[in-house]
C-alpha cells in the first residue's frame, strides 16, 4: 500500500470535515457554504475515483497510536468500500448543492450544511475504516452529527428535538452493543483489523455471539421492526438532511456493516433467523403505514423504512447471490430515494405545502419536477427499464431460489411490501402531479430554481439510464464490488433487463399492476394518519424513558435523600457491619499476652472518648479530642513507629489551635455551640455506633490471623537504604521508594489550606464592610510576656525544624514533620504579634510558600527525568567541596518542597483564622 | 499488639459515629477526626508484626525491623487528616458567618430539607441582616 494512497485515502475522508469546520468558523451563509460543501465532496468524489483507478486494494495506515491497545487510524481500500465512498460522497455532492439553494435566504442554516459536511465525512470514515475501534467511533460520529442534523429546524421546537433525541437514543443504545461485539472480535481473534478479521474462519459459536452483539447496532440503525420509530419521526429535519439521511448514509449504515461482516459471520445460524424475520416485518409495515400517510415526506419515510425492511430481509437470506442483489438495491435505494427527498423538498418550495389534500396537477407549473418524480417513483415501484425494477427483479429471483421456509417468508413479505410501495408510488406521483390542485396554494405555485431541479434531474437520470445499460452496469460495478464484498467470485447469469419469461418477472407484473389498482381502489379515502397510539413506537419508547427516569429517581431518592443520617447507616452498613462476620475470630486472640502499655493507654482512651461523649461544652470537647490524640501518638509508638508518634504530636498541637480559632471566629464565640441535649431516638444511634464499632474492631482483629504479604516490606528493608542512601526507612519510602505518591499527597495538603485561606476571605471582606473600622485596626496588639518569648522562641523553633528535616534521612524526622514543627513556629508567632502586624501581603506570601513547596518538589522529579529516568527519580550523588566530598541527594531538595509547602499551608490557614477570630471578638466586644 | 489496636479502633470508630449521628456540626467535625484516627490504626495494623522502629542500624537484623510502608502511608494520611479538619473548620465557620448563630445550634438539616425559598433568601443576605 503506497503512501499516496494512504494520503488520497485520508483527504477522502476528511475533506468534508475541513468544509464543515471552515463553514461553521466562517459563518457562512448557505450560498456558499453549500459552494464549499459541494467542492469538498467533490475532492473527496475524486480521491475515491482516483484510488479506483489506480486500483489502490488493501489496508493503508496513517498512524500508529498503540500497537498494544490497537489504537490506529488505517483505511480499508477495496472496490466495495471505494463504490460505497464514491456512492456517499456524490450524493453528498448533489444534496449539499441542493441545500444552497433550498436554504436560500436563511441566514442561520450555514450551520446545517456545516452539519451535512461533517455528517458526510463520519459517513465516509465509517464505510473506509479498518481499524474496528475507528470503525466505531465513526459510528456514533454519524450518530452525533444526526442528532443535530434532525433537531437542526428551530421551527419545529420541542418536537424536533424529541425526535432528535430519540434516533441518538436508539441508535446509541444499539452501538454500545456493538462496541461490546466488537471488542469481542477483537479478544478472539486478536486482531483490531476488519481486513485481517474478514479473512479469518470463526468458530461458529463465537460467530454467533459476536452477530448477537453486533445485531441491535445494525437493526436500529438501518430502523428495523421495532426500532423503526425514530426514522419517520427524524423527518422533523429539513428535506436536504432527509434525503442524506434517508438515502446514501445513516439508516444506509446499518446494512452496509451487514455487508461488510457477511464473510465472517454471514455462516452464523443467527444471520437468517435474525435478520429474515425482522426485515419481513418491517419491508410489510413500512409499507402499509406508508399507505396512509398525507403528508408526502413522511410517506416517504415510511417507505424508507419498508425499503431497508426489504434489504435486510433481502441480506438475511444469506447467500452471495443474495448478497448480491442487496448491494445492487442499496445503490438503487439511495439514488431513487434522495432523488424523491428532494423532490419532495421542491414540492414544497413551490407549492408551500406536502399534504396530498392540497396538492394536485403540479405538472403544469413544475414539468421537469414532474418528469423527474416520474422516473424516481418508478424505480421505486420497480418498473422496467429502471434501476429500481433491476434490483427488485434480482431479490425476487434470490428469494425463490431459497429454501422453503425462508422462501415462504420471504416472498410473501416482498410481495406484500412491493404491492403497498408500487400503491404509494403510484399515489405519490399521480395525486402531486397530475389532476386538479386541491388548494389556492398548489394552484399558485411558483416554479422551481434551477438549483433546486439539478439534483433530482441528475438522480433520475442515472436511475434511467442504469436499466438499459445493465450489462455494463454488471460488468464495470456490481460484480467487482459483490466480488470484494463477499470475498469469492461468484457463478451468476450476467446481469439484464431481460431474463425471458420466468417466475419472478410474472410476479413483478402482478405485483405492479396489483399495486396500481389497489391505490385506484383506496384512492385518498382511508389516509390515517396516525397508528393506534398502543402501537406508536415513540409513545412507547417515551413512557419506557419516562419509567426508567422515574426507577432512577426512586434510587436516588432511597440512596442519597439528603439525609445524613441515611448516609451513615449505609455506609456503616457497606463498610462496617461486614466485620460482625468475622466476630468468632475475636474468641481466638490471645488478649492476656496484650502489653500493659498497650493495654494502659487503650484504657485511656476509653476514658477520654467516654468524657468526650459527656462533654456539651465545645471547648472542653476540644481539649479532650487532643488528648485523644496524644493517646493515640502513644499507640504509635507502640507500634515502632517515632516518625508517626511525631507527626501526630505536632498534628494535634496545630488542630487544637485551630479548634479554638474557629470557635472563637464565631459571631457568638464559643458558648453558643449547644451540645447534643435533646436527642429524639437515642437509642437508635447507640445501636448503630456500637455496631460500628464492634464491626471496626473485628476487621483489625481478623487481620492478626492474617499473614501479610512481607515482599514490599523486604524490598524497602533490604535494598532501598542502598539505593536511596538513608537509614530512615519512612523517610526514604516518602521521599523514594513512593515519592509520587508523596508529590500528590502534600498537594493535597496544600490544596485543602488554600480552600482555607478562600473561604475565609470572602467572610473578611464582609466583615470590614459590616463592621466599623475593621477587624485590623480594631485588635490591639497584644501585650505582656508572649511577644518577648516569642522573640527567644521563634528563632530555636525555625532552628529545630530545619535539624529535623536534615536529619529526617537517616533519623526520626523528615519534611512532614518539619513543615508542621515550623507551622506550629508560625501559629505562635499569630499568638504572639497578633495578625495585623502582618496583613494580607503575608497571608498571600505564606500560599506562595506552599505553592513554591510543591513547585520544587515537581521540579526535583523532573531532574531525575532530564537525566533520562521515569518522573520522581531520585538521584544521590556526592560533590567535592573544599577537598571534603559531601552527599547530595536530590531527595533532600524534595523534604524542602515537603517541608515548604506543609509550612506554607500552615500558616497562610493560620493567618486566615486569626484574623477572621480577631474580627470577630472585635466586633462582639469580646477580647 | 493486635488486641490493643483492635480495641483502640472498635472505641474510635464506634464514638466517632456516635458523634457523627449527633446532626449537629460541630461534633460531626469531632467525629471525622476520631474516625481518621480509626482508619489510621487500622493500616497500621495491617503492616508487618514490629519489633523495632524502622531505622537502620549497623548490627540489627533488619528483618526486625517494622514495615515502614503503611508508616509511611499513615504519616501521610495524618496530615491530610489535619488539612480536612482544617478546612471543615473553616466551612464551619464561613457558615456560621452567612447562617448565623442559629444555624449552628439547630439540627442539621440538609439543603434538601430545607425549604428552598428561605436558603435562597439566606444565601442573597440574610447573613448581612445578622450583622
Amino acid at each position: 500500500m503506497s503512501a499516496a494512497a494512504a494520503l488520497w485515502a485520508t483527504l477522502l475522508v476528511v475533506a468534508p470535515a475541513l468544509a464543515a469546520l471552515a463553514i461553521f468558523l466562517g459563518r457562512l451563509p448557505p450560498r456558499t457554504a453549500s459552494v464549499w460543501g459541494a467542492g469538498a465532496s467533490a475532492v473527496s468524489l475524486a480521491a475515491a475515483a482516483a484510488l479506483l483507478w489506480q486500483r489502490s486494494i488493501g489496508v493503508a495506515t496513517v498512524w500508529v497510536g498503540s500497537p498494544t491497545l490497537r489504537l490506529d487510524v488505517s483505511w480499508r481500500l477495496d472496490v466495495s468500500t471505494l463504490a460505497l465512498a464514491l456512492l456517499v460522497a456524490a450524493i453528498g455532492l448533489l444534496v449539499l448543492q441542493y441545500a444552497g439553494s433550498y436554504f436560500h435566504g436563511d441566514r442561520r442554516a450555514g450551520r446545517t450544511i456545516a452539519l451535512l459536511a461533517a455528517f458526510e465525512a463520519a459517513m465516509l470514515g465509517l464505510i473506509l475504516a479498518d481499524n474496528l475501534l475507528l470503525l466505531y467511533v465513526f459510528w456514533e460520529l454519524t450518530g452525533l452529527c444526526s442528532f443535530f442534523l434532525i433537531s437542526s429546524d428551530r421551527s419545529k421546537g420541542q418536537a424536533g428535538l424529541r425526535a432528535a433525541s430519540h434516533a441518538l437514543l436508539v441508535t446509541v443504545a444499539g452501538g454500545l452493543s456493538m462496541l461490546v461485539g466488537l471488542l469481542y472480535l477483537i479478544a478472539q481473534t486478536d486482531t483490531a483489523s476488519l481486513a485481517a478479521l474478514l479473512g479469518l474462519e470463526l468458530e461458529p459459536a463465537v460467530a454467533t455471539l459476536a452477530l448477537a452483539l453486533i445485531l441491535p447496532a445494525v437493526l436500529t440503525k438501518s430502523a428495523q421492526v421495532p426500532t423503526h420509530f425514530w426514522l419517520p419521526g427524524a423527518m422533523a429535519a429539513p428535506t436536504p438532511v432527509s434525503a442524506y439521511l434517508h438515502s446514501a448514509t445513516m439508516v444506509k449504515a446499518g446494512v452496509i456493516l451487514l455487508l461488510f461482516f457477511y464473510p465472517v459471520l454471514g455462516g452464523s445460524p443467527l444471520w437468517t433467523w435474525g435478520l429474515l424475520p425482522l426485515g419481513a416485518a418491517t419491508c410489510v409495515w413500512g409499507s402499509v403505514r406508508a399507505l396512509a400517510q398525507s403528508d408526502i415526506k413522511l410517506l416517504m419515510a415510511w417507505s424508507t423504512v419498508s425499503q431497508l425492511g426489504l434489504i435486510t430481509l433481502t441480506i438475511g437470506l444469506g447467500t452471495d447471490i443474495a448478497i448480491r442483489a442487496a448491494i445492487l438495491h442499496v445503490f438503487a435505494h439511495a439514488v431513487f430515494k434522495a432523488g424523491l427527498f428532494l423532490t419532495v423538498g421542491g414540492v414544497d418550495h413551490a407549492a408551500h405545502s406536502r399534504s396530498l389534500h392540497d396538492l394536485g396537477g403540479l405538472w403544469r407549473r413544475a414539468p421537469q419536477l414532474a418528469v423527474a418524480a416520474a422516473i424516481l417513483a418508478g424505480s421505486m415501484a420497480g418498473i422496467p427499464p429502471l434501476a429500481g425494477f433491476l434490483s427488485k427483479e434480482l431479490i425476487l429471483k434470490k428469494a425463490m431460489m431459497a429454501e422453503l421456509w425462508v422462501h415462504g417468508l420471504a416472498v410473501g413479505a416482498i410481495v406484500l411490501g412491493s404491492v403497498g410501495t408500487v400503491a404509494y408510488s403510484s399515489r405519490f406521483f399521480f395525486e402531486v402531479f397530475t389532476g386538479q390542485a386541491r388548494s389556492a396554494s398548489a394552484r399558485a405555485a411558483e416554479r422551481p430554481s434551477v438549483g433546486l431541479l439539478l439534483a433530482p434531474l441528475a438522480l433520475a437520470g442515472s436511475t434511467l439510464l442504469a436499466g438499459p445499460a445493465a450489462p455494463w452496469v454488471d460488468r464495470v460495478f456490481l460484480e467487482p464490488v459483490a466480488f470484494a464484498m463477499v470475498g469469492r467470485p461468484l457463478e451468476v447469469k450476467a446481469l439484464s433487463l431481460w431474463y425471458g419469461i420466468n417466475a419472478a418477472l410474472l410476479l413483478s407484473v402482478l405485483i405492479v399492476s396489483t399495486g396500481y389498482l389497489v391505490d385506484k381502489w383506496l384512492g385518498l379515502r382511508f389516509l390515517k394518519e396516525q397508528a393506534p397510539r398502543w402501537w406508536h413506537g415513540s409513545e412507547l419508547f417515551d413512557s419506557l424513558m419516562a419509567a426508567s427516569q422515574s426507577i432512577g429517581e426512586l434510587v436516588v431518592r432511597a440512596l442519597a435523600g439528603g439525609s445524613p443520617r441515611a448516609y451513615l447507616a449505609i455506609a456503616a452498613a457497606c463498610g462496617l457491619l461486614p466485620g460482625l462476620v468475622l466476630l468468632p475470630g475475636l474468641s481466638e486472640i490471645d488478649w492476656i499476652s496484650a502489653e500493659p502499655a498497650g493495654a494502659t493507654i487503650v484504657a485511656t482512651l476509653a476514658v477520654l472518648l467516654a468524657f468526650l461523649v459527656a462533654a456539651v461544652r465545645p471547648l472542653p470537647r476540644v481539649l479532650i479530642l487532643t488528648a485523644i490524640g496524644f493517646a493515640v501518638a502513644m499507640l504509635f509508638r507502640l507500634a515502632n513507629g517515632p516518625d508517626l508518634m511525631l507527626t501526630q504530636l505536632l498534628v494535634e498541637v496545630l488542630v487544637t489551635i485551630f479548634f479554638a480559632l474557629a470557635l472563637w471566629a464565631l459571631p457568638t464565640g464559643p458558648r453558643e455551640v449547644a451540645g447534643e441535649r435533646e436527642r429524639p431516638r437515642r437509642w437508635g444511634r447507640v445501636l448503630l455506633a456500637s455496631a460500628a464499632g464492634v464491626g471496626a474492631a473485628s476487621w483489625v482483629a481478623a487481620l492478626s490471623r492474617s499473614t501479610p504479604d512481607t515482599a514490599v516490606a523486604t524490598y524497602v528493608r533490604e535494598v532501598a537504604p542502598a539505593i536511596a542512601k538513608g537509614d530512615n526507612l519512612v523517610n526514604v519510602v516518602l521521599t523514594d521508594v513512593r515519592s509520587v505518591d508523596t508529590l500528590m499527597e502534600t498537594i493535597v495538603v496544600v490544596l485543602g489550606t488554600l480552600g482555607v485561606v478562600a473561604l475565609l476571605k470572602g467572610r473578611e471582606r464582609d466583615d470590614r464592610g459590616g463592621a466599623a473600622g475593621g477587624a485590623e485596626t480594631a485588635s490591639p496588639p497584644p501585650r505582656g510576656l508572649l511577644p518577648g518569648l516569642a522573640r527567644a522562641i521563634l528563632p530555636i523553633g525555625a532552628l529545630f525544624a530545619l535539624v529535623l528535616l536534615l536529619k529526617g534521612h537517616n533519623a526520626p524526622g523528615g519534611g512532614f514533620v518539619a513543615g508542621l514543627s515550623l507551622g506550629v513556629t508560625a501559629m505562635l508567632g499569630f499568638a504572639a504579634f497578633g495578625p495585623s502586624r502582618l496583613g494580607r501581603r503575608s497571608r498571600a506570601s505564606l500560599s506562595g510558600v506552599a505553592i513554591l513547596g510543591a513547585g520544587l518538589m515537581l521540579a526535583t522529579g523532573a531532574i531525575g527525568w532530564a537525566s533520562g529516568d521515569p518522573f520522581l527519580t531520585q538521584l544521590h550523588g556526592e560533590v567535592a567541596l573544599f577537598g571534603l566530598s559531601l552527599p547530595v541527594h536530590t531527595t533532600t531538595i524534595f523534604d524542602v518542597g515537603v517541608m515548604l509547602a506543609v509550612a506554607g499551608g500552615i500558616g497562610a490557614a493560620g493567618l486566615a483564622f486569626w484574623t477572621t477570630a480577631a474580627g470577630s471578638a472585635a466586633r462582639g466586644g469580646r477580647s | 499488639m493486635t488486641p490493643v489496636f483492635a480495641l483502640a479502633v472498635g472505641l474510635l470508630t464506634g464514638v466517632g459515629v456516635y458523634l457523627l449521628l449527633a446532626r449537629r456540626v460541630f461534633p460531626a467535625i469531632l467525629g471525622l477526626a476520631l474516625l481518621a484516627h480509626a482508619a489510621n490504626l487500622v493500616v497500621l495494623a495491617a503492616g508487618d508484626r514490629a519489633e523495632r522502629a524502622p531505622i537502620v542500624i549497623d548490627g540489627v537484623e533488619r528483618g526486625l525491623l517494622a514495615d515502614p510502608v503503611p508508616q509511611a502511608l499513615v504519616l501521610t494520611a495524618i496530615v491530610i487528616s489535619m488539612a480536612v479538619t482544617l478546612y471543615l473548620l473553616a466551612t464551619f465557620a464561613a457558615r456560621a458567618r452567612v447562617f448565623g448563630a442559629d444555624d449552628i445550634r439547630a439540627a442539621w438539616t440538609s439543603d434538601a430539607e430545607r425549604d428552598p425559598q428561605s436558603v435562597r433568601a439566606e444565601l442573597a443576605g440574610g447573613g448581612r441582616e445578622r450583622e
